[in-house]
């Protein structure tokens, strides 16, 4: 069974630091420039689903973590 | 049973491929939840762990009497983390669970699902050629 990855590539293409909001398509409509602020502007923006909203640290480079 | 995408994000050379579940955590004393963060499945995570500040967003008070627990990571480097319980919201279920908290977590990666409080709760199979990880 293959399943499609969730492609962000060209989404972050243009984010390189900060946070960012996504919404269920996986489109950026808010930034922030720290985790306070991106997540105080979801909660306080009532047009959204609070539940289809993703934060993500954004970033250029993912690559190069171990655990 | 479900599975969840892999997610395809930038890196240089090429983009790479996380295992990231989305998930939400709350803290019951603020009744405070976060909107979703693709969350780190880390298998080598002995523990949970949330940066410091998502938990200073959910309203989570750090006391002077707070024990520190310090954590190795994979090339040797120690950090500090206090324990507290929090809300964890992943995969169809919540629960109560103790998350590390730390401010030296690598910046990509806020939420991290590790052995105690994921692992233990589901059985986990990471496919990435398939491109899927499913979750049971």
């Amino acid at each position: 069974m293959k399943m499609k990855a969730v492609d962000l590539t060209k989404t972050l293409q243009d984010f390189k630091s900060g946070w960012v909001a996504l919404n269920k398509d996986h489109e950026v409509i808010k930034t922030a420039s720290t985790f306070k602020k991106i997540a105080t502007e979801v909660e306080n923006d009532k047009r959204l689903n609070q539940s289809e909203i993703i934060l993500l640290p954004a970033s250029d480079d993912y690559f190069g973590f171990i655990t | 049973m479900a599975v969840y995408p892999y997610y395809k994000v930038p890196a240089k050379p090429k983009p790479v491929y996380k295992p990231w579940i989305l998930a939400r955590l709350g803290y019951k004393k603020t009744h405070k939840v976060t909107a979703s963060f693709p969350s780190l499945i880390d298998s080598g995570a002995d523990s949970c762990f949330c940066s410091e500040d998502v938990a200073i967003w959910l309203g989570v008070e750090f006391l002077k009497k707070d024990k520190f627990f310090e954590f190795t990571a994979a090339n040797g480097t120690k950090f500090k983390t206090r324990k507290k319980i929090l809300t964890l919201y992943v995969a169809g279920k919540n629960y109560d669970c103790d998350f590390y908290i730390s401010s030296e977590l690598p910046r990509q990666t806020p939420i991290i699902l590790g052995q105690y409080g994921f692992f233990d709760k589901f059985q986990i199979t990471f496919n990435q050629q398939e491109e899927f990880i499913e979750v049971v």
